[in-house]
């Protein structure tokens, strides 16, 4: 029981960086990225092969958040100048793209076999699993310092940008400023936080393969952050908390019900998925936690 | 001395022509009002000079750059600003904070500064709060101070549009339709606003449909139909001229 | 590579993009009027072909009228969606509706996978020869399938540019702003353009599914060339869509001889980004306003 307690922690808690991440651009910015997925992949795949060439994994991590940050910047100077839709046509196209690299470039990923042997971030010390419960405790400080950088950025001059460019980009124009140039920061620091995500998922379960890094994933994220509140810190942690409960739990649900097939329950899972981004955008647009200024609109 | 010049600008599209041929001189420290009946083309106009459409031909100056070439946001720099028909606020925002995400070249804009400087951006902020708060003050918006903009009512909206617009410190604000929806109280305020606005030596161009609240304000007018300029001079010359009386027949004149 | 291959490529890639120009119409269309990406258009395509062979193999119709119900089901799943999701979402920022046409390709596919499995799937068809002529080969197949969508691109061709409510419904793409100041009817042109949406995906995807095998990731794999060549066409541009489509197809299908097939997305994502890059406004269109 303990293991398993450890265990979903330590899932919550990377769900919740990427969650994390994603909205700073999408409830703080209102950048609409559907390929979050490719930079978390692009963080786990960086650190990960890295790690394999001995190189120490502080650095691999920091290299993982720096090139999931870079890859954003083209991206954004592409499509965030001409406004309108193209960052979540474009990103998408961007993680549908990795994960056809990752499985065909074999000489660099190894194709669909994945990358075994990734070494751990924490050797285990006392108990069998100790090491994982350091990562745990890492992984939490990381969220909270996390949590303090978008606090702090939400509140300063670029928060208030970034919020003004939400909520009418042609107003924050016609006072003068370039909206591009902000959300481009917006998003490349966004991805970056997938990076690191990433970067723990890899060392965490020790094993990278291009299935890991389906469309689905960035969705499951957008499901935490639209459900909580996305632009509420507490909206952030709740929607996450909730994610990974329902993913879970859906697990033992075969338990329960009989007669229902491996495909049909994933059926039901996507499905409920699917009906949770429709509800939650018609019905609560501002999540279960709307912050004080969104109320009723 | 000329501060605007628009030299027979013209906007097709397609078929559909918005405006065409468009002459418009702003003296330096004048207020001119822009009339016209709806789809005359008075916004479509607007949103060239400002950048928001490309037009087909002509000319536009300002402070002797030529405009045309430049962003929005470039216009927006050489002084050149303008409000919305419909107000833009930041709904999400507070009306101070709305005031506050005005000024132009914030060291807390910059990521990197935010961090090696945290002492400069919080100097900077009081400052500008300090600002913010004279004009909300000077607009009588203080009691709303701290209420998201988005539940304003429409005149006030109006109002912070025109504040945030000030905090840029402009030479020359352009008005669309400052006046619509706004409750006969507001007008009056809002004038008065602009009539000190003048004194203080802004230059200000105004597309009004109220006739009334314009031609009291202004000392020049110019009227538009149907994308044409079709005259201009003294509010009472202009609303006597037997084109502009048949462009608004059976409207208020 | 011989010009042979070359050439059997290109009409392989000619009738893939006259196929695709009927899902890609649907999105020229709702993006120039609703604003939005329409991400659900790939599962509604993969509706349309599970439709078509649900109807074959219940009630063993002929493959015309399997195309018929096929549109008609796809339709009125459009409509259903429509008066449910997008009309709601219309007044707010198109965002929403892009984050909820998500929801919709989602629950859409859950559906039918529950039902149908992962399993391949064949619309039945009767087994005919290519013709061959000295190398370059042509399916009749083929024939029928870029037949059927230059005749079905025909009609919606003929009601834009020929009838009054057409000419509205372009004049609502052109300019919305413009077009709602002049007082066109939007509730009208959002129904008239959700059935067409329907009817044009459900069809795209039976002849998707006649062409090749249906698969549950049949549509969704779709979207993508289907965006980078509404895209390159120019958005809210019929003819821009069509044209930008067979182009999309045709180098498709000869990249594909060179660098494999499962780089197609590969080839989109860089369309994508060089159109943005270098013309943003496409072939025929405007850059979409920003909201």
């Amino acid at each position: 029981m303990e293991f398993y307690l450890i265990a979903i922690s330590i899932s919550v808690l990377i769900y919740m960086l990427m969650a994390s991440g994603l909205s700073l651009q999408y409830g703080f910015t209102g950048l609409v990225n559907f390929g979050y997925v490719g930079f978390f992949a692009i963080g786990a795949y960086t650190s990960g092969l890295l790690s394999l060439q001995g190189v120490p994994l502080p650095v691999s991590f920091l290299a993982a958040m720096l090139l999931a940050g870079a890859l954003a910047y083209p991206l954004g100077i592409i499509t965030l100048r001409l406004g309108g839709d193209y960052l979540a046509i474009i990103t998408l196209g961007f993680s549908e793209t990795v994960r056809i690299l990752l499985m065909k470039e074999d000489w660099l990923t190894r194709g669909v076999h994945g990358v075994p042997g990734l070494p751990r971030v924490f050797d285990d010390w006392a108990g069998v699993s100790s090491g994982d419960l350091t990562l745990l405790l890492l992984l939490l400080v990381v969220n909270i310092a996390v949590f303090a950088l978008i606090a702090y950025l939400v509140r300063s001059p670029f928060g208030r940008i970034i919020a003004s460019i939400r909520d009418n980009e042609v107003a924050v124009r016609a006072l003068g400023k370039n909206p591009a140039a902000f959300k481009t920061r917006s998003l490349m620091l966004g991805s970056a936080l997938a990076g690191l995500a990433g970067a723990f998922q890899a060392h965490y379960v020790t094993f990278i393969a291009p299935e890991q890094f389906v469309p689905l994933i960035t969705f499951y994220v957008w499901i935490a952050i639209i459900v909580g509140g996305p632009n509420r810190i507490l909206g952030i942690v709740v929607g996450t908390i909730i994610l990974l409960t329902f993913l879970e739990g859906s697990r033992f649900m075969r338990d329960f019900v009989g007669g229902v097939s491996e495909v049909q329950l994933a059926s039901v899972r996507f499905f409920i998925i699917g009906m949770a981004l429709i509800c939650t955008i018609l019905y609560r647009p501002n999540g279960l936690f709307p912050d004080k200024f969104s109320k009723g609109k | 001395m000329s501060l605007l010049s628009v030299k027979n600008l013209s906007a097709r599209f397609g078929a559909f022509t918005a405006f065409d041929g468009v002459d418009i001189e702003l003296a330096k420290g004048s207020l001119t009002g822009l009339i016209g009946t709806n789809g005359a083309g008075k916004s479509t106009l607007f949103s060239a000079i400002t950048g928001y459409i490309t037009p087909s031909s002509g000319e536009v100056k300002f402070d002797g750059h030529d405009m045309l070439p430049l962003s929005i946001e470039k216009r927006v720099e050489k002084g050149l600003s303008r409000t919305f028909q419909v107000p833009r606020e930041f709904s999400r925002l507070s009306v101070f904070q709305n005031l506050m995400a005005a000024p132009p070249n914030q060291a807390g804009e910059s990521l990197a500064k935010l961090f090696i400087t945290p002492g400069r951006v919080r100097r900077q902020e009081a400052e500008l709060a300090e600002r913010a708060d004279s004009m909300l003050q000077f607009l009588n918006l203080a009691r709303v101070a701290d209420t998201p903009a988005g539940s304003l009512s429409g005149g006030q909206k109006k109002l912070l549009e025109l504040g945030r617009l000030l905090m840029l410190e402009p030479s020359c604000i352009m008005l669309d339709e400052p006046f619509a929806g706004v409750n006969p109280v507001l007008v009056e305020e809002l004038s008065q606003r602009i009539v000190e606005l003048n004194q203080r030596g802004i230059t200000l161009l105004i597309i009004e449909h109220d006739l009334a609240s314009l031609s009291r304000l202004v000392p020049r007018l110019y009227a538009m139909d149907r994308g044409r300029i079709i005259a201009e001079g003294k509010p009472s010359e202009v609303l006597a001229d037997p084109r502009v009386r048949e462009a608004y027949m059976g409207g208020v004149i | 590579m011989d010009w042979i291959n070359i050439t059997n490529a290109a009409i392989n890639g000619i009738v893939l993009g006259l196929l695709l120009a009927l899902p890609a119409l649907a999105v020229t269309l709702v993006f120039g009027i609703a604003r939005f990406p329409h991400a659900a258009v790939g599962d509604y395509m993969t509706f349309g072909a599970y439709t078509a062979i649900l109807v074959q193999s219940f009630m063993s119709a002929s493959l015309v009228a399997a195309a018929l119900i096929a549109s008609a089901a796809t339709a009125f799943l459009s409509l259903f969606f429509y008066a449910w999701v997008f009309r709601s979402l219309s007044q707010r920022s198109p965002v929403s509706s892009l984050i909820a046409s998500i929801g919709v390709a989602f629950a859409v596919r859950s559906v039918i996978t529950f039902f149908a499995g992962q399993s391949q799937y064949v619309i039945e068809a009767p087994l005919v020869r290519a013709w061959n002529f000295s190398g370059v080969r042509i399916l009749p197949t083929d024939l029928y399938v870029a037949a059927t969508a230059v005749l079905a691109l025909a009609a919606v061709f003929f009601m834009l540019h020929f009838t009054a409510f057409g000419r509205r419904m372009r004049a609502v793409a052109d300019n919305p702003e413009l077009a709602a100041a002049s007082g066109i009817r939007v509730r009208e042109v959002m129904i008239t353009l959700s059935v067409i949406v329907g009817a044009f995906c459900g069809l795209g995807g039976m002849l998707m599914g006649f062409k090749a095998v249906v698969l549950p990731e049949l549509g969704w794999e779709l979207i993508l060339p289907i965006f980078a060549s509404v895209i390159l066409g120019g958005i809210g541009s019929p003819v821009g869509a069509v044209c930008g489509m067979i182009l999309f197809g045709i180098s498709q299908e000869i990249a594909s001889l060179y660098v494999g097939a499962s780089y197609k997305l590969v080839l989109a994502f860089v369309v994508l980004l060089l159109v943005l890059l270098i013309r943003p406004q496409g072939m025929f269109g405007k850059i979409i306003a920003v909201r």
